[in-house]
């Protein structure tokens, strides 16, 4: 028998790194994936085919130019010639379109004489083949042509615009179509600077906007009523700073940032006056929008690793693609922020990296580039990506005729691509066939498109009903009126009203109607329906749940499958029962005169407009279209108001409070639920916290036995 | 202070090493610089290598295969095989390498490496042959009948590592006997040990490569430029399901073949593990990361290692390194190296050298190959979530039924296509509610046992076979005799050993998906006995599948009956033996289940990918062809369908789709979105088309076994043992059959 004893702490903190480097990074290495994931309108992960494979490696030795030396940035000219700032090796590397070397620039000539090219960084090269190289440590950019005669040098500018603290550290240029040439200076946060064809300077485009956070609005209140000493003293709340941007053939320009602080709008495309034009589609989840790169975030062992941009490229279609350096992963988005394709990775297959430092595209091939294993990588996009894009491009176009085999294609080469659902779903509207389109808008979670099919279909399902509808309605006319008629003339029986019984059916309803009177009537006449009140509030909890499961497609944001009674009966009943208690625990402290069972009975009477409500927009969920919208909301804000009315008429009967006490109790009551359920969270987390505690001390006695 | 001395004269030595060569040796002429530092004027032709370092090496015996020559201070050899190509055990430039720091300067003079625990200052720690033991003259080097045996003394560390080396009908042989194997110190545990690491390792300026079965097999160029941190590393059959894995980034290929190889200009090894490949890694680096040559090597587990790590998900998680105490748990570590020369030796003798040995080694029939059929594998269900009156439920959904699959295959019959080997999966109920599957009961949304016979007569009639896949490792619900407390395998930590599906994008555990849990080794006998028992109802001609057993191996600890890696790898071993009264097949088959096997599936394309490597090539297809029929992996799900078809016809592979018959849609939302194309209707166009490709194909090569593939550029061509050649354009997809220059067969894919 074997004893497995000894055992041996390991220092936390680096290890936690270390651990997630090793696991995720190549200890076990890891294949080169044939399949890739994306999220779905849910933010689950599914699995994709995968959209782009490698179909090279280049590094130094294969071009017999030594090693690359840490080599920060790659450009793909207009004609496909390739250039690498190979930076910690001083010289420029310019590739053909097969990736033979054509020339190394190492040395440049400004004002006729000849020095090193030092440690060059962000390239870009414009249609005249003029390179634009940042040099970050001198502090400059220079404009050259391809034999390194240096044609300009945009150095600090010197103007007011400028804080006095501003050091100039470029690190990538663009330049547009009209010759603005636009520079990042690293950690800068108003923006690029921007030099007009002159090469002066005129200011600075597309800053970041700050991300207003509770922190930030708690530190703004604060600054309000600080002296200037103090307001010094206090954090200062600036945008993120650009880490990277592209330019398109239409001059916008594209822009990506490391870091956010909530994990969204990381890119943005810009337009000549610097506003994001990103035009998102809508998604199931609202938190979900604008969130680029992996929407989950690894949390392990107390630390969060989350997607961390570096460069951005767009080609001419507007599909950007973005490269994570946490995972070394590439996201690409169409204009309307889809998440089209994911490939790469960190560790030791072909297809995975070290330290990716820049992304460029050559046509449809991607180009990423690894700064820690000194070479690039090609991507090649598989025949699924190629069909994507073309769909897209013809989507775009509105040539949805067109586009309809091949999203009928990518559907047969992929059932999970949402988009191509929509895609598809546009296509089929766009031919008549709107009842199809509604189940393709529906399987594409495209909510705007199956609108639209289902108004176009619900107008020709009325008028091929209209006749029988009209005609059930004429007869039924009839027969009413005959039966009246009938009734008055030939039988000679008048319609006398007669008295009625106040049954507890009757009651509830004249409640309804009449809340201050007939609660106060209850109360004196204690004739109080208990089981009635069951019934409500047992309705109330089976509308709730049929509102998540049977409420219209339109409507619906809740995920069916999800869908757990349990939660629900906790937020109808149980939380109605907390609500008498703490009520009736609140008012017998306020003199309240109402009983715990007054106060549950006469408040689930209040109840039965929202729940009609509820149950009305149900069925007119399955009727309207998002247009017709308002409706739905009128319905429901109708039901809660009458309801909210009807309770402040039962408690101020019960307890026999005015108006303003009522409001005021009511006020206490949310307060202690708010606290109560405060309470329970606490209690759970520290019964949690125990559990957790107790099974890692009985872990560890196992293990160190 | 001993310590500090032993450090010194470490220092000592290796500067003496350095300078040594500077002073007094005599060089051939190099087109190497690196040589060349060291060259006088005084060159002789005679000088040998040996020379530079002044090691000495002994005529120690010799057969038709080579001599065998020692250094017998230090155990280091060469082999010289006939043609004259000289196989160092190390680089004879070794101890004067620029590009080794520290340790590894010592490493590349070393036979033996290995790491060792040591409880007093709770450290792993590495050491080596040389530096530990042959500077300090503590090796003993003795000479045997058919080679020498070294015994390396560590006295420090109270270690006695033998290490045999001999020569035999195909080469030599490394062997360390792990009884023989003494651990003097109780604070002092041995952990692994690396065999011959540098062997035949590539210099800068040499050409040559190395192979490696990882997947279907690839190849690592010497000095291919290539950038590796913490270089190759594979695990023989899969890593040990036992280890604990926090985060997880994919599934390697695995290495189901215990083979590596060296190939120098005129001459080529193929390694073979013989004994304790299930405690195997293999172990590769490129020139200049961490020596300037390209080594690959074999490092045994004799003990295993694990880590935990408590509250993975909390603000105060902790890792806890076990250690394994006990015994050592291989018996004895064999390797055999086997020589091919000649000028064009390369992966394919070595695949020839590897087909041999399995043939001898688990007495193999030889068939004609039958590269005709189709393999069609159809998902059966799959539990999803449901929601019904907004009551969570999990329900099983069809994803195929029998009646749909046997309409499709009556399809395609009617088309003319027959052998088809068709796989059901997800079938039974006990696999999809998770419990141990030995009662072989279909999943009623699925069909019924008579509808499967009956699908399985149809099949008959049409010269196919039905396969019923089996999983009888996996589970996560008692129930069919088994309970998930009771019988599941331990871990190092005590606690089961738990299987989970891990995110593609952040790589952690996904803890929606029901964890797996293994069975106990020990239960594998009782449970093919209850699934033979069960299949007495099926037909006699339908197959077992039993997908990745072969290469799902696991130590379990618990502490009433231990079972390290090879016990479990010999129960499953015993299992297909029961098994075997039926036919079986495998997906993927690592060398010991090949016996059993009556067709083998999912025999991957490509290896696993590594950076290091420059190209992949069909080992494991050479060496399967003409031993049992294969199919490669599910086409349909490849990325690029077209080159998986090439391939599939290059490396002569029945090609293989996964299915589905009901909609494509109902996928969606579940475990098997992974199906994302496998609507059995939407892909007959093509599975027919690609079925008279592959007949004419098969019906030109008219079953011959293929004996080499070579690929230049984009044409790959496969030589078939009857003349016969298939030549495959990557570029413009043509194939073409021909016979001695004469075209048989051209098509395009």
């Amino acid at each position: 028998m074997k004893s497995f004893k000894k055992c041996d702490r390991v220092v936390k903190g680096i290890i936690v790194l270390l651990f997630i480097a090793l696991f995720s990074c190549g200890v076990f290495t890891v294949s080169a994936a044939d399949s890739s994931y994306n999220y779905d309108a849910w933010d689950e992960e599914i699995d994709a085919p995968l959209g782009y494979t490698v179909s090279k490696t280049v590094n130094g030795i294969d071009l017999n130019i030594g090693k690359l030396n840490k080599p920060s940035d790659i450009y793909v000219s207009d004609d496909y010639d390739v250039y690498i700032s190979d930076t910690e090796n001083n010289r420029i590397i310019i590739l053909n379109s097969e990736f033979k070397l054509k020339k190394i620039v190492d040395s440049i000539i400004i004002n006729g004489e000849e020095s090193e090219l030092k440690m060059p960084g962000g390239l870009f090269v414009d249609t005249n083949n003029e390179i634009y190289v940042t040099q970050k440590e001198m502090g400059r950019v220079l404009r050259m042509t391809g034999e390194g005669n240096v044609l300009d040098v945009y150095e600090k500018p010197a103007s007011n615009l400028l804080d006095e603290n501003f050091e100039y550290l470029p690190i990538k240029v663009i330049k547009s179509t009209n010759n603005s040439v636009y520079i990042l200076s690293e950690n800068y946060y108003y923006g690029a600077l921007t030099y007009n064809h002159s090469g002066e300077f005129v200011g600075f485009y597309g800053s970041n906007k700050v991300d207003v956070t509770v922190d930030l609005l708690i530190d703004y209140a604060w600054k309000k009523i600080s002296t200037k000493e103090q307001k010094d003293k206090m954090v200062r709340y600036v945008p993120i700073a650009y880490v990277s941007f592209d330019i398109d053939k239409d001059n916008f320009v594209y822009t990506c940032t490391q870091i956010t602080k909530d994990s969204h709008d990381e890119i943005r495309k810009l337009n000549a006056s610097g506003k994001d034009i990103i035009n998102f589609y809508t998604k199931n989840t609202a938190s979900s929008i604008g969130n680029f790169g992996d929407i989950k975030t690894l949390w392990l062992m107390g630390k969060s690793t989350d997607t961390q941009f570096v460069d951005i490229c767009a080609d001419d279609n507007g599909i950007i693609n973005c490269l994570d350096y946490s995972r070394g992963r590439i996201f690409q988005y169409d204009d309307e922020g889809h998440l089209l394709n994911i490939f790469g990775g960190i560790g030791d297959s072909k297809d995975s990296f070290f330290g990716v430092s820049a992304i460029d595209n050559m046509g449809e091939k991607i180009l990423v580039l690894d700064k820690e294993a000194n070479s690039f990588t090609v991507f090649t996009p598989t025949n699924y990506t190629n069909t994507l894009h073309k769909a897209l491009a013809l989507y775009k176009d509105g040539m949805y005729a067109e586009a309809k085999p091949l999203w009928e294609n990518l559907i047969l080469e992929n059932v999970n691509c949402e988009i191509a659902y929509t895609g598809l779903g546009r296509a089929l509207y766009a031919e008549g066939k709107y009842k199809d389109a509604m189940s393709a808008f529906k399987k594409g979670y495209d909510r705007t498109g199956y609108s639209l099919a289902f108004k176009a279909q619900r107008k020709i399902d009325i008028r091929s009903s209209f006749p029988i509808i009209a005609t059930t309605i004429m007869i039924l006319l009839v027969l009413v009126l005959t039966y009246v008629l009938v009734r008055r003339f030939i039988l000679k029986k008048p319609f006398i009203k007669r008295e009625q019984k106040l049954t507890p059916v009757r009651r509830i309803m004249r409640a309804m109607i009449h809340p201050f009177d007939e609660f106060y009537d209850l109360k004196d006449t204690k004739q109080w329906c208990f089981p009635a009140a069951l019934i409500i509030l047992f309705s109330w909890f089976v509308v709730t749940v049929a509102d998540k499961t049977l409420t219209g497609f339109i409507f619906n944001y809740n995920k069916p499958e999800d869908t757990n009674i349990l939660f629900y009966f906790a937020s109808t009943c149980l939380l109605y029962l907390l609500f008498v208690i703490i009520n009736w625990a609140i008012t017998t402290l306020i003199d309240g005169k109402g009983k715990m069972y007054e106060i549950f009975v006469s408040c689930t009477y209040a109840l039965i407009p929202y729940i009609i409500s509820i149950l009305v927009n149900i069925i007119l969920s399955n009727m309207f279209t998002a247009e017709e919208a308002a409706f739905y909301t009128f319905f429901q804000a109708v039901g809660f108001i009458w309801s909210f009315m009807l309770f402040l008429g039962a408690l101020r009967a019960i307890h026999d409070y005015t108006f303003t006490k009522t409001i005021f109790c009511m006020v206490l009551t949310v307060a202690g639920i708010a606290f109560v359920i405060f309470l329970l969270i606490l209690f759970v987390s520290l019964l949690q916290q125990f559990f957790l505690f107790g099974t890692s001390i009985f872990t560890e006695l196992l293990y160190r036995g | 202070m001993k310590n500090l001395f032993k450090a010194l004269t470490c220092v000592f030595v290796i500067f003496s090493v350095l300078c040594a060569p500077c002073s007094s040796f005599s060089a051939e002429p190099s087109s190497d610089p690196f040589f060349d530092l060291f060259s006088t004027e005084n060159k002789t032709e005679d000088n040998t290598a040996s020379e530079y370092c002044n090691l000495e090496y002994v005529k120690f015996c010799e057969n038709s295969k080579g001599s065998l020559f020692v250094n017998e201070k230090s155990g280091r050899f060469y082999f010289e095989d006939v043609s004259g190509c000289r196989w160092y055990s190390n680089p004879d430039m070794g101890d004067i390498d620029e590009n080794a720091g520290g340790a590894y300067k010592m490493e590349l003079q070393s036979l033996i490496l290995f790491q060792y625990y040591d409880y007093e200052v709770k450290q792993l720690k590495k050491a080596n042959s040389e530096a530990l033991s042959v500077r300090f003259e503590d090796a003993e080097i003795k000479k045997t009948k058919n080679g020498f045996k070294a015994i390396y003394n560590f006295d420090d560390l109270g270690f006695k590592i033998p290490l045999e080396v001999s020569l035999d009908e195909y080469g030599i042989t490394a062997m360390v006997n792990c009884e023989d194997l003494v651990e003097q110190q109780e604070e002092k545990r041995i952990f692994n040990i690396s065999v011959l690491p540098y062997f035949g390792a590539g210099a800068s300026d040499e050409e040559g490569y190395i192979f490696i079965a990882d997947g279907c097999g690839c190849v690592m160029n010497f000095n291919n430029g290539t950038y590796t941190r913490l270089g190759y590393s594979s695990k023989i059959y899969g890593e040990d399901l036992s280890k604990y894995v926090i985060t997880k980034s994919g599934e390697n290929k695995a290495v189901n073949f215990p083979v590596f190889g060296i190939k120098k200009p005129l001459s080529a090894v193929t390694a073979i593990v013989t004994e304790g490949a299930a405690f195997g890694t293999f172990k590769c680096w490129p020139n200049n990361i961490v020596t300037s040559y390209s080594n690959v090597y074999t490092e045994f587990e004799l003990r295993s290692i694990d880590t935990v790590v408590l509250n993975e998900d909390h603000n105060s998680a902790s890792s806890i390194m076990l250690y394994e105490d006990g015994d050592i748990n291989p018996k004895k570590l064999n390797i055999s190296y086997r020589f091919v020369t000649g000028e064009n030796v390369g992966y394919n003798e070595m695949a020839a050298t590897y087909k041999e040995y399995l043939i001898q080694k688990y007495k193999i029939k030889k068939t004609a190959q039958n590269f005709s059929g189709i393999s069609l594998e159809f998902n059966g269900a799959v539990k999803s979530k449901k929601s019904i009156f907004g009551i969570p439920m999990t329900v099983d959904t069809k994803l195929s039924t029998v009646k749909g699959i046997e309409k499709f295959c009556k399809k395609l019959y009617k088309n003319g296509i027959e052998g088809m080997n068709v796989t059901l999966s997800s079938w039974s109920q006990e696999q999809l509610s998770g419990k141990i599957d030995n009662s072989l009961n279909p999943v009623s949304c699925f069909g019924k046992r008579k509808e499967i016979k009956e699908l399985a007569k149809f099949l008959k009639s049409t010269d196919s076979t039905l396969a019923l896949s089996l999983e009888m490792q996996l589970f996560h619900s008692s129930g069919k005799g088994y309970n998930k407390w009771s019988h599941s395998a331990k871990a190092q930590s005590n606690a089961p050993i738990y299987i989970y599906d891990y995110y593609k994008s952040i790589f952690k555990k996904n803890k929606d998906i029901v964890r797996l849990r293994l069975i106990k080794p020990t239960k594998l006998s009782v449970i093919s006995k209850n699934v033979l028992k069960s299949s007495d109802d099926y037909d006699d001609e339908i197959i077992f599948n039993l997908a990745e057993s072969s290469s799902k191996l696991y130590s379990d600890f618990d502490s009433k009956r231990t079972s390290n890696i090879e016990e479990t790898r010999l129960n499953i071993e015993n299992t297909f033996k029961t098994l075997s009264s039926r036919k079986l097949s495998f997906n993927f088959p690592a060398d010991y289940a090949i016996k059993y096997a009556n067709n083998a599936e999912d025999i991957p394309l490509t290896s696993s990918q590594n950076r290091i490597f420059d190209y992949d090539v069909p080992f494991v297809q050479l060496v399967l062809s003409g031993l049992v029929e294969y199919s490669s992996e599910p086409i349909n799900l490849r990325s690029d369908r077209r080159k998986a078809v090439l391939d599939s016809i290059a490396y002569g592979a029945n090609l293989k789709y996964s299915l589905i018959t009901e909609n494509a849609y109902s996928v969606v939302g579940t475990e098997k979105d992974s199906l994302y194309c496998a609507q059995a209707d939407n892909l007959y166009d093509e599975i027919t088309d690609y079925y008279d490709v592959f007949s004419n194909i098969s019906s030109a090569i008219k079953k011959s076994i293929m004996i080499s593939h070579s690929k230049e550029g984009n044409i790959s061509k496969s030589l078939y043992s009857d003349g016969k050649i298939i030549t495959v354009n990557y570029l413009t997809g043509e194939v073409i059959v021909s016979n001695e220059d004469k075209e048989i067969y051209k098509t395009q894919i």
